[in-house]
């Protein structure tokens, strides 16, 4: 087990040279210069020289791509061009409600999708599972920000019950304004996940409640929960588990339009504005740490893999 | 399983009760409608995307020097002031009641970074603003003013300025301002990309090549009296001053600085003082409790600066719905730049006030003369001649209210209007604009694409740029649409100015869409000038502009403006002009006190909750 999580960290090593490599060419060979954007339309072309000499970007590419990675090794992920600040400084000042809304969208979408997709599964073919599953294909079909836009009007600005934008963190010791936050973002990023889980779960679980332990069970007398949650769903659990990890990973990028609909300072934000700015440290960093989370994330999922599945060995 | 059915069942029931508690709310009675927008103050600034650079433009109006102190400069000309609405003066036992307060204002754009040489930003300005002094301040008739100067005086032969700073000025740590952090200051500020380095130029001496010879000379008499010597005659140093604004420094901050630095030393001396920046969140800056304002009434940047709140707080909200939202729900007081779409919703709410400013910037199609067959101005007077200004105005801003057309090349409403050719401008005539286009293909010989480049995340630009489009194709021209977003438009615009479209279609380009703030005269206006994309490059034009800064009264002034105009819009068209848009501001109604101007001040506002 040591072993295996160890082997699996260093194999980090190589995905995130690969990963930064792709990046940074990626950002390179894409129209649009750091230094004509900060220097403005009116610039002279000598204004524009001086300062993309300043960022480094008169060397040769090769050059700057040697440097980059020297500096990556150094565990520096340098400071954006515009404002001069770490990049490692600006994702920590966003770290806080990326990854909160990420745990609590998450936990909203199982707490939703997996209740859900048992039922549905347990009552296949009639009106409920019919039901859950019109909901669930809604959920997948919706665009986060159509939804995230329409709650805004109806629960802030119609009921005035929640706040349209703004994160509170949760260190200002207001707790009731940190939830009221985080409702909307929550819902709208959960919904998609849970529509997610619900299908898998549905699915996973038609399969595992053919089997004939399932009717031995049933006919041994036990209670049709026990059945369901101890005998069928530890065994449908694995399809749904990679899923959620998957659906974590995910939620990450899909943050990046629901930080923007709800104007919440998290990584999302910094890589948008990154993006539009050509900023590029600052999209090289937040996408360095972002795989660089898929990576442990996935690691993570595969070992809880022999939590509900004896049988699977780490080698 | 019981349970789960029961779980369901509540949770659909709660979603319901919330789905029908909310609906509820429309049942409330519509919002009575709002009376009109105030009138905005004197028009001003440009309104170019928010990450262009803000060009030049200062009104060549007479600055306002202290009686005592005035000197005769050969250029003064008379300014011809626009009406204005002032605030009117409140009794001085209310002034107390209006202090305290957090103000969260929303900007429309983000901020890239806090320091204005190297970001001309209106949204980075529209901050420093608050936490940086100026030497002049721009009235809201379009005036320079002394901001921290107490008084200032012109040799007759307009070769030597001086200055004396006010008593009592300080930095935000304590230490005092003299004349050699305003030296220090000036000399980053003359680096600044359009405006201040036009100034600067024009106050430096040249050979028969044009080469400097001789730049201004900056002395720090003693600790409150600077002397500026240009290096040439050049008595509109203060006039540009205003508009232009140096952000007063420290002299260890500026000195250390090199073109291509970005300051991250805010230390200012305004009436708020910077506290924190969460680049992509917030800025927010705190009162300055030592400041002493100007003991007179505001009136734009300058007059009395009144720090009445006890923070402002300028919070980042990229969606512009979202931000109308946050107004809506409170958790915003004051929106800057709103989209012209949300202006009528913004109207009819009771909680809200909505200020135009406007005229605001001269929008317009930038065209490459460096290439074929735009370099043959028949060409673009073929696009002038087809073009529609109302149905280009229309599809980019909406109602007539929200815009302005007018023929004038610097400014509808302002001192330099004019209708010279206004005929040219108004006059849609496609057959002529046929006739033009197939002259300017045959003398150019070009039979290439025309190569259109259009940014999606503008929607104003792209819309108008469709407009464009279909206009070239009714002349003859097979156009060839380069979509984009506005970072990528303005490095392919800036690296292949001169790439012949013909032959590289992927690089060259002929026509953009963009917008203008400053070009108020016949100096800062880009378009006529000399660099921006390649210059306008009628010779005869410049000569008429080197004139005009060398008039003597009004009258010989708007002759000139009269003739460049007309140069303009009867042989040789530098863009396509379409009309002035306006600037948008919304607040709630306990915003007191405040109004849009080109320069955007928050001292004097306060909070009536």
């Amino acid at each position: 087990m040591k072993r295996y999580i160890i082997q699996r960290v260093l194999a980090t090593i190589p995905v995130m040279f690969i990963v930064g490599s792709v990046v940074f060419f990626i950002m390179h060979l894409t129209p649009g210069d750091p230094a004509t954007i900060m220097a403005g339309d009116l610039a002279e072309p000598e204004q524009i020289e001086k300062i993309r000499a300043k960022m480094g970007f008169d060397k040769p590419l090769i050059t700057q791509y040697r440097l980059f990675f020297w500096d990556i090794a150094r565990g520096d992920l340098r400071r954006s061009i515009f404002s001069d600040f770490p990049v490692t400084t600006l994702v920590k000042q966003r770290i806080e409600p990326t990854i909160t809304i990420a745990i609590l969208g998450e936990g909203l979408a199982v707490l939703l999708g997996v209740p859900a997709g048992v039922l549905a599964a347990w009552r296949s073919n009639t009106l409920v599972d019919r039901t859950i599953m019109v909901f669930a294909v809604l959920g997948l079909a919706l665009p986060s920000f159509w939804l995230g836009f329409n709650l805004i009007w109806l629960f802030a600005i119609k009921a005035q019950w929640l706040p349209a934008v703004g994160f509170v963190p949760f260190g200002e010791g207001d707790l009731v304004g940190w939830a009221r936050s985080l409702v909307l973002p929550c819902v709208t990023i959960g919904a998609i996940i849970a529509a997610l889980i619900a299908r898998m779960t549905r699915s996973s679980m038609l399969e595992v409640l053919r089997e004939d332990y399932v009717r031995t069970a049933r006919a041994k007398g036990l209670a049709e929960n026990v059945v369901l949650i101890r005998h069928a769903l530890r065994n449908a659990a694995l399809p749904i588990v990679t899923i959620i990890g998957l659906g974590f990973a995910g939620l990450l990028s899909g943050l990046v339009i629901t930080e923007q609909v709800f104007a919440i300072p998290g990584i999302g934000r910094l890589l948008v504005d990154g993006v539009v700015k050509r900023d590029f440290p600052v999209i090289q960093g937040v996408i360095l740490i972002t795989a660089g989370m898929y990576v442990l994330l996935n690691l993570l999922v595969d070992l809880t893999y022999g939590y509900f599945d004896p049988r699977v060995r780490f080698r | 399983m019981k349970y789960m059915y029961k779980l369901m069942a509540v949770g659909s029931l709660v979603a319901l009760l919330a789905i029908l508690g909310c609906a509820s709310g429309d049942d409330e009675p519509a919002p009575e409608p709002q009376a009109p927008a105030q009138a905005a103050p004197a028009p001003q600034a440009a309104g170019a995307p928010a990450q262009a650079a803000a060009p030049a433009a200062p009104a060549q109006a007479a600055a306002a020097a202290p009686a005592q102190a005035q000197a005769t400069a050969q250029p003064l000309v008379p300014a011809v002031a626009t009406p204005v609405t002032r605030m009117a003066p409140k009794p001085e036992e209310d002034t107390m009641a209006r202090h305290g307060g957090v103000l969260n204002w929303t900007p429309s754009a983000t901020i890239a970074n806090l320091d204005p040489i190297r970001n001309t930003a209106f949204v980075t300005r529209s901050v420093t603003h608050q936490f940086y002094d100026y030497m002049f301040g721009w009235t809201y008739d379009n005036k320079s003013a002394p901001q921290m100067v107490s008084e200032w005086s012109m040799a007759d032969d307009a070769t030597e300025y001086t200055f004396t700073l006010r008593e009592n000025i300080a930095f935000h740590d304590g230490s005092p301002v003299e004349a050699n952090d305003v030296a220090s200051s000036i000399l980053r500020w003359k680096t600044g990309v359009g405006g201040p380095s036009r100034v600067w130029d024009l106050s430096s001496a040249k050979d028969a090549d044009g080469n400097v010879t001789a730049e201004p000379e900056l002395e720090a008499v003693s600790a409150s009296t600077l002397r500026i010597k240009p290096g040439t005659p050049f008595g509109l140093w203060v006039n540009y001053w205003g508009f232009f604004a140096t952000p007063i420094m420290p002299a260890e901050a500026a000195d250390i600085l090199a073109f291509e630095d970005v300051n991250t030393d805010y230390r200012g001396s305004g009436p708020y003082k910077f506290d924190e920046w969460i680049p992509g969140a917030k800025v927010r800056l705190v009162t300055n409790e030592a400041y002493v304002p100007r003991d007179e009434a505001k009136n734009g940047s300058a007059g009395g600066r009144v720090p009445y709140l006890d923070a402002i707080e300028y919070i980042e909200v990229p969606d512009s719905a979202t931000r109308v939202a946050a107004l809506q729900t409170g958790q915003t007081d004051l929106v800057t730049g709103v989209p012209h779409d949300f202006y009528d919703t913004l109207e009819s709410d009771p909680r809200i006030t909505v200020k135009i400013l406007k005229p605001f910037a001269k929008q317009q199609a930038a065209t490459n003369k460096t290439v074929q067959p735009l370099n043959n101005p028949k060409s673009r007077l073929a696009v002038q001649a087809v073009t529609d200004v109302e149905k280009y105005m229309e599809a980019a801003f909406g109602k007539p209210e929200l815009y302005l057309l007018c023929p004038a090349l610097f400014f509808c409403e302002t001192q330099w209007d004019s209708d010279s050719a206004g005929d040219l401008y108004w006059e849609v005539d496609v057959e002529k604009g046929k006739r033009l286009w197939a002259e300017a293909m045959a003398e150019e010989n070009y039979d290439g694409k025309i190569v259109v480049l259009a940014n999606t995340d503008i929607p104003y630009l792209y819309n108008r740029a469709l407009l464009l489009k279909e206009d070239l194709e009714k002349i003859g021209a097979e156009v060839e649409f380069a979509v984009s977003d506005w970072a990528t438009l303005i490095s392919r615009k800036i690296a292949n100015l001169g790439v012949d479209p013909q032959e590289d279609p992927s690089r060259g380009w002929h026509f953009y869409q963009t917008g203008d703030e400053g070009a108020r005269d016949p100096v800062s206006d880009a378009a006529t000038g000399k660099t921006w994309n390649g210059g306008w490059g009628n010779e005869e034009g410049y000569a008429l502009a080197e004139k005009w800064t060398k008039a003597t009264s009004y009258e010989e002034a708007k002759g000139y403006v009269d003739e460049i105009q007309r140069i303009y819009y009867e042989e040789d068209p530098s863009l396509i002009v379409y009309g002035y848009s306006s600037w948008l501001a919304a607040m709630a109604n306990y915003v007191m006190d405040w109004q849009p101007h080109s320069i955007i001040t928050i001292d004097g506002l306060w909070l009536d909750r």
